[in-house]
């Protein structure tokens, strides 16, 4: 995830045990992006991450947490994302890493149906799950390159609600994908 | 320097660039960017009422 060229330059910020990495977006407007990387717990042997994409509008002082933006330049973004993973590795080592689309919640499916003109069925919204499947096809797609570096997990929310950490399929759509940083004795999972 | 906002397209050199980087990220440390920090925390913690003990 290191190996891109077409990124833009990234600033880390460290703040407690959150990591911070901000750049600029140059598309159609110039926009302030910081990808966060914040605790959630410590999870028997490691701390557990989320990864989140904000915009920072600096003229009002506002965060504007996964928006959609259309700057144009869509795929220099998520390289640029990529790129911070093993920034964010270099510094929490031993973190355990969730990734997962604020397109996947119940919230975003309820507010699109309130504006969307598709006449998406009940149970299926086809604007959802789009952000998080764009990283598991970039899983999918380089799997036996990235898991020389790292270890990846299915995420599944089971009948109550919890979740649950399974061995990556590439054949099954999560909604959450987790990983971590192989060590030198680690096996498959 | 005059600063850009999102529906600014002035083209930025390298070094204002780098100027408003480290600007945002003084701001941050200074933890002046409370809308942020709550939705983190809300997210943390929806996170944390999910998590299986088996995780």
């Amino acid at each position: 995830m290191s190996h891109f060229t077409d990124t833009y330059e990234i600033r880390s910020k460290i703040s407690e045990r959150d990591v911070h990495f901000f750049f600029f977006s140059e598309g159609k407007k110039n926009i302030i992006k910081v990808v966060l990387y914040y605790y959630v717990l410590d999870l028997q042997e490691y701390p557990l991450y989320n990864l989140a994409l904000s915009d920072y509008d600096i003229s009002t002082n506002s965060y504007h947490i996964d928006k959609t933006t259309d700057n144009g330049d869509a795929y220099k973004v998520f390289h640029t994302v990529l790129a911070t993973i093993p920034c964010f590795f270099s510094i929490w080592q031993n973190a355990m890493l969730m990734v997962q689309g604020s397109d996947s919640t119940q919230e975003f499916q309820d507010n699109c149906r309130l504006t969307c003109k598709k006449r998406c069925p009940l149970a299926e919204c086809r604007n959802a799950h789009r952000r998080i499947n764009i990283y598991r096809n970039y899983v999918n797609k380089n799997f036996d390159s990235l898991t020389k570096e790292y270890i990846f997990y299915g995420g599944i929310i089971d009948i109550d609600n919890q979740l649950l950490k399974v061995e990556y399929n590439k054949e099954n759509n999560y909604r959450i994908v987790l990983l971590k940083k192989r060590k030198f004795d680690d096996h498959d999972i | 320097m005059t600063m850009t906002s999102k529906n600014n397209k002035k083209k930025l050199t390298r070094q204002e660039k780098s100027e408003l980087l480290d600007m945002v990220a003084a701001k941050f440390k200074k933890g002046s960017n409370n809308s942020l920090l709550e939705y983190i925390e809300r997210q943390r913690e929806a996170i944390r009422r999910s998590i299986s003990p088996t995780l």
